[in-house]
């Protein structure tokens, strides 16, 4: 890849020309802020930052922007997905530069973007998946919801891996809606993930899974639970699916009047459901209620969970004591996320989070760190992608209030790709990820679809680095 | 107001992306707001027809709830 050329070959005239007065001449007068990580609420920062005329850079460690609506997102929710037309335009615009497949901490260190910027923002979400903390949870076949929504989603980090589903039965343990998007992926015929983006690879594991039981425990009541009615309601429209409600007999007691809206209307899909007689589908999910595992079992992989029935007493849950196995070849947790620390910043275990004022990371000498959080790093993991709009807006208030009294940063903003240039990172700018978006919609062409993901990370990198030596301008495909 | 049907239809403001797909399904209920975003006015269509608006939101952002 060559250096920062290529990224101006796709921004409007008058863009071009600013940009290249402040490299020349202006380059420390200008406000800047760099954004670390691309998702939801590092986008919607920049684009907060962008409508108050700061000059923004979004840096990735993937080759691509848009974090988990890439691949958080499930493939059989593209309706959701398109929320990317909305993203891009903060880059399309040439508001703000992407410089992806750079590691904060691996290719840059903090230090190195204090010197090039007035202020960072941290937007790199929750990376990890929470652990369950019960005996066997780290035996072969115990899996965490993000590597397995990675995998299905393309992700290169989990390129050439794909989760065992040649034993008959799996553990999903969860009761957000990130349990249901994993369980609807497994289940569901192959043959109608077709037509989405996942990428042929992970089609064709699905297509040779072995997978016919399909256990999600639910930690507490079928009124307790998180999830949205409408994803609930989907499991029940899946090709060759049948949905099998173990309530013991619980959800015809349960007084609809003094439910909430949402825990009614998911009241009345289970009793639906429970009412269902089997049609003898190839494959079944069976929703397991007032269920927690308690132990993984298996010698070299994954054979069983020991699972113990639970209670609400006096509104607190309990344990019971009453202990079942469940056969399964694979247990999948989706009980939610942790984050990485961040060297040099504090951390709050706990939480997942960088503690925070508003966005303003504080450090311990109280001064402004000109480090802030943004999104899920801010936060925790909750809320949708929306959620991070305000959350987003929040954080760029506070720096805005700031900004005026930050210290000019050292060296200029352009400066930063000669350094990653001369570290032999090979990073991949706006028009890059155009490529690899283009690169895509071919494969997605050739199985008729919109788009077929490709996980290969040196495949992306390619088809990047090609991008630099056409002159073609290149637009980011309507669909 | 005439009432046609029995049903509460809310706009997430925050979830709201602009796509206006309920805006072309059922006009009559929902409208753009100045800052692009959807925002539901008294139930007008038929239930079904705002129930299929609120399905095809690629935000879910839209809840039907009965009144």
């Amino acid at each position: 890849m060559t250096d920062s050329a290529p990224q101006h070959t796709t921004l409007p005239k008058v863009r071009r020309a600013e940009t290249y007065r402040l490299d020349e001449h202006m380059s420390n007068e200008a406000y800047r802020v760099v954004v670390v990580g691309a998702g939801p609420a590092g986008i919607q920062s920049a684009q907060a930052l962008a409508a108050a005329r700061i000059e923004v850079d979004v840096i990735d460690t993937l080759p691509t922007p848009y974090g988990l609506v890439r691949y958080g997102v499930a493939p059989d929710h593209q309706n959701m997905k398109s929320c990317m037309k909305v993203l891009q335009r903060v880059f399309s615009e040439g508001a703000a530069g992407f410089i992806g497949n750079v590691e904060l901490g691996r290719d840059l260190s903090l230090t190195d973007l204090l010197e090039h910027y007035h202020a960072v923002v941290l937007s790199m979400g929750s990376p990890l998946d929470r652990a369950l903390g019960v005996p066997g949870e780290n035996l072969a076949g115990s899996l965490g919801s993000r590597e397995v929504a990675s995998w299905y989603s393309g992700h290169p980090d989990l390129h050439g891996w794909a989760p065992p589903l040649d034993a008959p039965s799996a553990v999903v343990v969860g009761a957000g809606n990130v349990a249901l998007d994993v369980t609807r992926v497994l289940a569901q015929p192959a043959a109608c993930l077709r037509d989405t983006d996942v990428p042929e690879d992970v089609l064709q594991s699905l297509e040779a899974s072995q997978l016919r039981d399909l256990h999600l425990l639910i930690r507490r009541g079928p009124t307790q639970t998180r999830f949205s009615p409408a994803e609930l309601e989907e499991l029940g429209a899946l090709r060759d699916v049948d949905v099998v409600v173990h309530d013991d007999g619980e959800l015809e007691l349960i007084n609809e009047a003094q439910l909430e809206r949402v825990q009614a209307q998911n009241l009345q899909t289970l009793r639906k459901w429970s009412r269902n007689s089997a049609t003898l589908a190839p494959r079944r999910i069976h929703l397991h209620f007032f269920r927690r595992p308690v132990r993984i079992h298996g010698d070299s992989r994954v054979t069983a969970v020991m699972v113990e029935r639970t209670a609400l007493i006096d509104g607190r849950l309990a344990n019971t004591g009453h202990i079942e196995a469940i056969d399964a070849g694979l247990v999948i947790r989706a009980i939610g996320y942790d984050a990485n620390p961040i060297a040099g910043l504090p951390f709050a275990a706990e939480t997942g989070t960088l503690p925070n004022d508003r966005g303003r990371v504080l450090v311990p000498t109280g001064e402004l760190s000109r480090v802030y959080v943004a999104g899920w790093l801010k936060r925790g993991p909750n809320g949708r992608i929306g959620t991070n709009r305000s959350d987003a807006q929040e954080t760029v208030t506070a720096l805005l209030e700031d900004l005026p009294g930050l210290p000019h940063p050292s060296r200029p903003r352009t400066n930063l790709r000669a350094l990653l240039h001369d570290r032999g990172v090979e990073f991949v700018d706006y028009p890059g990820w155009l490529a690899i978006d283009a690169l895509e919609r071919r494969l997605g062409a050739d199985r008729g679809t919109a788009r077929v993901k490709t996980g290969r990370r040196s495949r992306m990198l390619k088809a990047a680095a090609n991008s630099g030596v056409q002159d073609s301008p290149k637009v980011e495909g309507a669909s | 107001m005439v009432k046609v049907n029995n049903i509460r239809v809310h706009v997430d403001d925050e979830q709201c992306f602009g796509y206006a797909r309920c805006v072309q399904i059922a006009p009559g209920t929902f409208s753009l707001n100045s800052d692009g975003n959807s925002v539901a006015g008294p139930p007008s269509e038929a239930e079904e027809v705002i129930r299929e608006a609120a399905w095809a939101c690629p935000m879910q952002a839209i809840t039907i709830t009965d009144d």
